[in-house]
């Protein structure tokens, strides 16, 4: 019988109050403790918020961060960081990492504790056993992409981020009851280089579980790739950017995240149709499906990201009710 | 009003449209906000402030200012302001903790009335030259960065906002304004629509009998070079100071009166007017002097007030230089032109 779920992939908006604190400690009014304390205030009460709409799966809604790479690119050895690049196609800019030498992930980086205090917050609610909370990264595709080097081909680098940063930091996730979700639009922004994307994918798999998420287009074009991930995966797809369900689920991925809330449109969609789209991927023959943001809430004003995630727990209420889960 | 002669030196200096606001307009506009001030008090510093930014302009020597848009905190919330159907949920980030309040088009779009006509008509009546440059924000650019609700496509939604400038731009050109730039920063960044979107500017200035020019800024131009006869405006002014005057070979088989960008305005660094002179003198191997005007890369607004007025005067200094050696060929003066086409 088929599970169905509700959840968030990567960040969600920070809220006038979030902002103010950034802002405060920007300007050297706060210290990086206080700071640590506030965002950690702030975090707790997102948290409370998507366990109380009904979502099943989250991030802690990346607070900390101001893009998929910072601050993480802050916390590595051989890394400088750049001036400002666009985010794909959209009216949104991060800071590059510039290789120096190989990365390393440094010694006593915070990323895994950020996680942790997050899953502290869902065992004061005793809610660890319904919930499982998702920590974003970069995956290796997308982070060698994007990385500014001379001289050393995505294909080195790909192997050089996972091996010196994103394998370690994973394990070390999953060993504090995270789960890493890799975040990879490169993948199916680029399809032509497929192989490489299917490399990038098997040193993933190797994790054993995860999520993997993918956005901006349409993903079947790169199904191959996402087949290379396994069972222990589960696969986000952009249903806003384009279909091609069959050929992602006949490439045998059979646990789905459906990208069906658009992060970059304000609209809002219906109940009705996300729950018809969830009960389709099973009759094609998906064995998990979850109904999720396509891509990082952060494109969204706060209020209309807000009533975005209660409409993704709405949808899980009313998916439990449909199928008797 | 109708079109009318304007003599102009070779090389007319001039900027894209913003200015940094002066520190006490800040200041005034956050006591505004608190409910401190009246609009009308409001009205009046923004006035006094237009008036500041032309005389800094008049300093530097800048032969076509604008009012600096102190009237405007941001480039396309300022138009959704002023449009119907437009709705702000609230801010967006860029980049880092900047924001930008995302305007959501969520009925018809309905052109309310003149948005900038009143901003021409005061810097009109209080500059020190000839003729002013009026900005306004492209379709392309507003549908781009606006979530639209309501159209069944972003192209519905773009030539829709399109015969709404159009309107605007033709209100301007009733009010007497002879020069006006269509900004359109956000033109080349999803290429597979650059096609349409080029005439959604075409539809901005249909029937439009004035001086037009247009802005696109940190772009592949290589991706507008196959549109550069397709677009209906008079002049491009693009940015070549950032990119360290690199990329010039875009400008093969431009057919149009160029305004070229030789200034950096993300960059703190004043440059000095050898290097200004050194970079026209470079472009000239492209585009010929009289199809040439010159101006910073972009908007200054994000500079401190006394660097962005430094660089203008070393804009126009560089270009002073220039103007002597072409004195020489018998090259001293042009006319303002609104041809398709240059030469
Ligand atoms: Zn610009």
């Amino acid at each position: 019988m088929a599970v169905f779920g509700a959840a968030l992939v990567g960040s969600y908006p920070r809220s006038e109050k979030v902002a103010s604190i950034h802002r405060k400690f920007l300007k050297g009014a706060i210290e990086a403790e206080e700071f640590e304390r506030l965002i950690g205030a702030e975090t707790e009460k997102l948290i409370k918020f998507f366990v109380r709409t009904g979502l099943n799966t989250f991030t802690d809604g990346m607070l900390r961060w101001d893009d998929i790479f910072n601050p993480l690119i802050r916390f590595v050895d051989g890394v400088e960081v750049n001036g400002l690049v666009r985010f794909y196609d959209n009216n949104f800019f991060f800071r590059a990492p510039i290789i120096k030498s190989d990365p390393v992930i440094k010694e006593g980086a915070p990323i895994t504790a950020w996680c942790r205090k997050g899953v502290d917050v869902l065992e004061g609610l005793r809610a660890r056993d319904r919930v499982t909370l998702k920590q974003p990264l970069p995956g290796p595709a997308t982070l060698a992409s994007a990385s500014i080097a001379e001289g050393v081909s995505v294909e080195e680098l790909i192997e050089k981020w996972w091996s010196g940063v994103l394998e370690p930091l994973a394990k070390e996730l999953i060993k504090e009851g995270c789960v890493p979700e890799f975040h990879e639009p490169e993948v199916v922004w680029d399809p032509s280089k497929k192989d490489l994307w299917a490399r990038a994918a098997e040193l993933i798999a190797g994790i054993g579980k995860g999520w993997y998420v993918t956005y901006f287009r349409p993903a079947d074009p790169v199904s191959d790739v996402l087949g290379k991930l396994g069972e222990g995966f589960v696969v986000a797809v952009d249903l806003v950017s384009g279909t091609g369900l069959e050929n992602v689920i006949g490439a045998g991925v059979k646990r789905l995240a459906l990208g069906a809330v658009d992060g970059r449109n304000t609209k809002m969609e219906r109940c009705r149709t996300l729950v018809s789209l969830a009960k389709n991927a099973v009759e094609k023959g998906a064995v998990e499906v979850f109904v999720t943001n396509n891509t990082l809430l952060d494109f969204l004003p706060e209020p209309v990201a807000r009533k975005k995630v209660r409409l993704l727990g709405r949808v899980r209420k009313r998916l439990a009710r449909e199928s008797g889960v | 009003m109708v079109w009318r002669k304007v003599e102009l030196p070779v090389l007319p200096t001039t900027v894209i449209g913003s200015y940094p606001r002066p520190k006490w307009l800040r200041e005034f506009i956050a006591g505004y906000r608190e409910g401190r001030y009246k609009e009308e008090q409001m009205r009046e510093a923004f006035d006094d402030a237009v008036i500041a930014v032309l005389n800094d302009h008049r300093e530097a020597g800048v032969d076509i200012p604008t009012d600096g848009e102190m009237r405007r905190d941001e480039m396309v919330e300022y138009f959704a302001e002023r449009i119907e159907g437009f709705k702000f949920y609230g801010p967006v980030r860029v980049w880092g903790n900047n924001y930008f309040r995302k305007p959501a088009v969520v009925s018809r779009l309905r052109y309310r009335g003149p948005m900038v006509v009143d901003e021409y008509l005061f810097t009109k009546k209080v500059t020190y030259s000839d003729i002013v440059k009026v900005t306004i924000t492209g379709p392309y650019t507003i549908a781009d960065w606006s979530f639209n609700e309501y159209y069944p496509s972003k192209e519905e939604l773009a030539f829709e906002i399109a015969r709404i400038i159009n309107k605007e731009i033709k209100a301007l050109e009733e009010a007497g304004a002879i020069y006006v730039q269509v900004d359109e920063p956000a033109l080349t960044t999803h290429p597979e629509e650059i096609g349409w979107a080029v005439e959604a500017v075409n539809e901005a200035v249909k029937g439009v009998n004035i001086k037009v020019g247009l802005h696109v800024c940190y772009s592949d131009y290589n991706i507008l070079k196959p549109y550069y006869d397709r677009l209906n405006v008079s002049q491009f002014a693009l940015e070549f100071a950032n990119r360290g005057f690199r990329d010039l070979d875009v400008l093969k088989g431009l057919n149009k009166e160029l305004g070229f960008g030789v200034v950096d305005v993300h960059s703190r660094r004043v440059e000095t007017p050898e290097e200004v002179a050194a970079a026209i003198r470079k472009v000239m191997e492209y585009v010929p002097p009289e199809c040439l005007f010159i101006n910073p890369d972009c908007g200054l607004k994000l500079l401190p007030r006394k660097i962005a007025k430094q660089k203008l005067k070393a804009m126009v200094e560089g270009t002073r230089i220039i103007r002597q050696e072409l004195r020489k060929r018998g090259l001293e003066r042009i006319e303002l032109r609104k041809d398709l086409t240059c030469p």
